[in-house]
């Protein structure tokens, strides 16, 4: 069961003391992380140079060093990581500039997935995980923000869909809500439910893009008892997200 | 290369009237137009432009002998540039200069030029950049732009699916 990490989400759950989620779930779940080179150049290499900003890639590092996060043995599908950066930064533009929107890391990510058969990549930042699941609603954004100017490349955005065909994304709320569900919280006793919540309004303040709404969903997920699934998503909440 | 030399006349022109909004406005609409041509020089004017905004605010560095040499050397560098056409020199220049005031001026300053960088890169971020594209060229700490970015309204926006879904697909994954 492989993971991919992007730099975004081992950040929200090291700055929020609960990177170790992680090794709960490598534990008990067999979850493997895995995580490109880039990757560790942008979460540890570069921040441990600012003492001020360095503790949170210090514990990136530990987790690596202890084999809760493996490395990626080198750059894998240096290829597809090129075509991905390339499809993704021509997708949009604006004044006939090319928007240049996905980074290395981001790329190197996505190219692992296919080759490490990886279930999702966990990516708490906005922009790639749109490109996955809703490339309308980027557009959407960008024309706000351009006011309209924005222009699509539809052979470029074809190819990458083509690309990310089938990839899942999870944030690190994700994250935490699976391991809260297996019972990484339980050491909080009386306040499991609580602390979990809480969790997850601290890794939105370390960044993982989540929205209040999102959030308040949350509220109503419950531990599942022993032997009882979990509750299946309503018809009501997924037509919200009906496209027309 | 005339974007660059454009984003150093307005913040000229917002300079002499002292209009400090416009000032404000220069460095947000640099750091969108550095995102848009990829160019870590725009970024720059907007750094700038954002300390010149914040320092400005403080009574005790506005009325200083440093801060009105500053501003006469920042019309001079400005005017020049506008005559040469040698806007990367001037933008690196007024970096320059910024970082001696904010030698001079001590912590405030200091975390101001730090602030401006986050605002590019939360500005960079809303405008379409991914959270490592918004720090590579802001040269924002990741964790600190991440925290900043998650301190705003952001990510409102970005809803593609109901948690119940969401968690249901979680669980396949995890199985």
């Amino acid at each position: 069961m492989n993971f991919i990490c992007d730099s975004s989400t081992l950040i929200s759950l090291a700055e929020t003391g609960t990177l170790d989620a992680l090794a709960f779930l490598k534990q008990n779940a067999g979850a493997r992380f895995f995580v490109p080179p880039a990757v560790i150049f942008e979460s540890i290499q570069r921040p441990e140079e600012i003492t001020a900003f360095a503790f949170s890639a210090f514990k990136i590092e530990k987790a690596l060093d202890q084999g809760t996060l493996e490395r990626l043995p080198s750059k894998r599908a240096p290829a597809k990581t090129k075509d991905i950066l390339r499809h993704s930064n021509n997708v949009f533009s604006v004044n006939r500039q090319p928007l240049k929107i996905i980074q290395t890391g981001e790329a190197e990510a996505l190219a692992a997935y296919e080759e490490m058969q990886a279930k999702a990549i966990l990516v708490d930042e906005k922009t790639t995980r749109l490109f996955i699941e809703d490339p309308a609603l980027l557009q959407q954004s960008l024309e706000q923000e351009y006011r309209g100017n924005v222009k699509r490349n539809d052979d470029a955005l074809n190819s990458l869909k083509k690309l990310l065909n089938g990839m899942n994304c999870i944030r690190s709320t994700e994250i935490l809500a699976i391991a809260f569900e297996k019972g990484y919280f339980e050491g909080f006793k009386k306040n499991e439910e609580k602390a979990f919540h809480a969790a997850l309004y601290a890794v939105r303040k370390a960044g993982c893009s989540i929205t209040t709404h999102e959030l308040l969903e949350y509220q109503e997920l419950r531990k599942p008892e022993a032997g009882h699934k979990p509750a299946a998503p309503s018809a009501a909440g997924a037509a919200r997200f009906a496209k027309p | 290369m005339a974007i660059l030399q454009d984003a150093l006349c307005r913040l000229f022109k917002a300079v002499q009237k002292g209009d400090a909004e416009e000032i404000k406005q220069v460095s947000a609409d640099a750091a969108r137009d550095a995102l848009v041509h990829d160019d870590a020089e725009i970024v720059e004017v907007s750094l700038v432009a954002y300390s010149i905004y914040k320092m400005g605010q403080k009574p005790y560095i506005r009325h200083s002998k440093e801060w009105a040499a500053f501003l006469q050397d920042l019309q001079e560098e400005l005017l020049e540039c506008s005559e040469d056409g040698d806007a990367p020199r001037t933008v690196h220049r007024l970096m320059e200069r910024i970082h001696q005031l904010s030698q001079r001026f001590g912590r405030f300053a200091q975390s101001t030029v730090e602030k401006a960088r986050l605002k590019a890169a939360a500005q960079m971020y809303a405008h379409g950049a991914s959270l490592a594209k918004a720090v590579q060229l802001s040269g924002a700490p990741l964790s600190e732009a991440a925290a900043y970015i998650g301190g705003t309204k952001i990510a409102e926006k970005y809803e593609t699916m109901s948690i119940p879904t969401r968690m249901e697909r979680t669980r396949r994954l995890f199985v």
